[in-house]
């Protein structure tokens, strides 16, 4: 059988949609296939991998400060996958994020919080603007460098 | 032309072609094979929803694989409404189902619709909200919200449903799991309460290992006690509604599996995290919530007075069914997964806890259920069954109960499953593997009485409430 993501309906069928669309709103947003609008399917991916980054890596702490009580609350806001993904590994391997992170001796932390904050930054002031022009490119280009780590993951246990 | 650089294009071709086709298959199914009018609600969703992945202004934005990828498994829900067939679901029967359904919902927000599964089972699915997360990274909240304007669910059959009518208590089950769905933010304060001992317990495990990844280890963990909790209180619910059928479903259910091991399937989203209590931990559950020592006690009473003496045995046979759970162990899956080991390690440390803390928390449920739904659950009378049985041990059909009167009274659905249950997983049990042709006939006869008193029954009781009004 010659496997194929465009018709694999296994358990990582969802992850990889989810990166994969992230990827592509990315992608349209550093106008990389010649598109220069922003819809809203486009934010609402964009707003996702926000809340994904802030997941798993600004929310997370030791355990010791956990309220048990308080994660068997309905909704906790958090991404449906973030839990399964150990990102704060992840990033070390990614090099296009440790050359851009290192040299500035940031805790890891303030680097996500730098680009989830430049995301978020740009959805606000592009908000009824359909041609935005402030992207911050090289944040955006960093998340993409991320994303691309993560959905060859994703594409690897999709076929397993 | 470049392929190259065309790649993304031809998918998204491939992709319309595809959706236009699905929206011409579903157009072309005739609603009036549905077996309710439900079906026909699901099956517009899903042109509606066909229609707005086609739209230009939609397309735009859309990653094509992605998009692909989603039609594919869109057409698994259009082969259910296909299979939403009068040739294969018996209107009667799932006019119990609507009666059970009606009971517990408000049927304009919160419609139910039948089809069949391969399986020799069943099994319930919010199909709006999994029509919603497919559409979920191809259109906007906005839009897929103007799509979902209801909740509509789809409770799948066995395909091969006269063989499998035994096993129909299993649909209070099914139900059970919607009604968790629904009441979600009433049920998990009490989970909580019974489970922060424990929690706390497997936190503390958790950081011994590696601290960094305690709290996300934690979260997962509790995903899985939440599975576990929906399978027992989704047992609860189908112990209330149907009685020791349920039971007698259950333990035909877990034949084959060596029943204690806690299964535990990891997923990468939280959503899709399965995990099983164990069978011999879950019968012994629902053997409490369908109170079979007092059912056999009374039976033991009232099918004397019948004075029938294979029933006689059939009162006391029940609690023969194996419930003692003392070794039970945890097994999780996928072994790939990096936390497989460590939430294992971490519920096999606290698994009798885990099981107490469970049995208080379906108490405190039993008491919301029945505070919530007072009229859904059911009150077994051994005496009915027990004239039941001796009608299906003459090959009489189990529908009526004699009550001095000419027509008798109707037999409610639990009371016939009941019967019909004690005396089948009887006979399967004794028979005479010597002599296979008397016995399949014997079952084939349960079968089919059971089924046909079904449709009576339901006929007759919808007559009563016409000739009433």
């Amino acid at each position: 059988m010659i496997p194929s993501a465009l018709t694999n309906r296994g358990p990582y069928a969802t992850i990889w949609g989810h990166i994969k669309s992230i990827d592509n709103a990315l992608g349209r947003a550093l106008d990389e296939k010649g598109q220069d609008t922003l819809t809203d399917l486009d934010r609402n991916r964009i707003e996702e991998l926000i809340v994904f980054l802030k997941d798993a890596i600004l929310t997370e702490s030791t355990g010791t400060d956990v309220k048990p009580e308080s994660l068997f609350s309905m909704d906790a806001g958090r991404s449906e996958f973030s839990s399964a993904i150990d990102l704060r590994q992840k990033l070390n391997t990614i090099k296009i994020f440790q050359e851009w992170h290192k040299p500035s001796k940031r805790a890891l932390d303030a680097s996500i919080e730098r680009l989830t904050n430049a995301a978020a930054g740009y959805l606000k002031s592009s908000e009824g603007v359909l041609f935005p022009k402030n992207v911050p490119r090289k944040e955006f280009s960093i998340m993409k460098s991320i994303i691309t780590a993560l959905l060859i993951d994703a594409e690897t246990d999709l076929q397993g | 032309m470049n392929f190259a650089d065309d790649e993304p294009n031809a998918i998204l071709s491939k992709s319309l072609i595809l959706a236009s086709k699905t929206v011409n298959r579903l157009n072309q199914i005739d609603q009036y094979h549905f077996p309710t009018d439900s079906s026909n609600d699901a099956r517009q969703l899903l042109i509606d929803s066909f229609i707005q992945l086609q739209k230009p202004e939609n397309v735009i934005a859309m990653d094509p694989s992605v998009l692909y990828n989603r039609l594919i498994a869109l057409q698994e829900l259009c082969d259910l409404i296909v299979q939403s067939s009068v040739d294969s679901i018996s209107w009667p029967l799932v006019g119990y189902c609507d009666d059970i359904w009606k009971s517990f919902f408000d049927t304009n927000n919160h419609k139910i619709f039948y089809s069949v599964t391969p399986e020799h089972n069943y099994s319930i699915f919010n199909f709006s909200a999994y029509v919603a997360s497919l559409l979920d990274c191809l259109l906007s909240p906005t839009i897929i919200k103007e799509l979902i304007k209801k909740e509509i669910h789809c409770l799948q059959l066995a395909s091969i449903e006269d063989d499998n009518l035994p096993l129909y208590a299993i649909i209070g089950h099914e139900f059970g799991h919607t009604v968790f769905d629904r009441r979600k933010s009433e049920i998990f304060p009490i989970l909580g309460n019974h489970f922060i001992e424990v929690i706390n317990q497997i936190n503390k495990h958790f950081i011994d290992n590696e601290k960094s990844q305690a709290e996300r280890r934690l979260r997962r963990t509790i995903e899985v006690v939440k599975a576990m909790a929906e399978e027992l209180f989704s047992d609860l619910v189908g112990s209330l509604l149907m009685g020791p059928a349920y039971f007698l479903s259950s333990f035909e259910m877990s034949w084959g599996y060596t029943g204690s091991t806690f299964r535990i399937l990891l997923a990468p989203e939280a959503i899709n995290i399965r995990a099983y209590p164990s069978d011999l931990f879950r019968l012994n559950c629902t053997k409490t919530w369908t109170k079979v020592e007092d059912f056999c006690k009374s039976a033991d009473i009232d099918f004397n007075k019948l004075k029938c003496s294979e029933l006689k045995q059939l009162s006391k046979c029940l609690s023969t069914i194996p419930t003692t759970n003392d070794s039970d162990c945890a097994s999780v899956r996928p072994k790939s997964d990096i936390d497989a080991a460590i939430i294992r390690d971490a519920i096999e440390l606290q698994i009798t806890q885990i099981k107490s803390s469970f049995n208080n928390f379906l108490a405190d449920a039993a008491a919301q259920l029945r505070s919530w739904y007072p009229s859904s659950i059911v009150s077994l009378s051994t005496n009915d069954i027990g004239e039941l049985l001796l009608r299906l041990q003459h090959n009489i059909l189990p529908n009526i109960i004699p009550d001095g009167t000419l027509r008798g009274k109707p037999a409610n659905l639990a009371s016939i499953l009941n019967a019909s249950a004690l005396l089948r997983l009887q006979l399967l049990a004794t028979g005479d593997s010597k002599d296979q042709e008397s016995l399949a006939r014997r079952i084939g006869r349960i079968e089919r009485l059971t089924a046909k008193a079904l449709e009576v029954s339901f006929i007759q009781d919808r007559y009563n409430q016409w000739a009433k009004d």
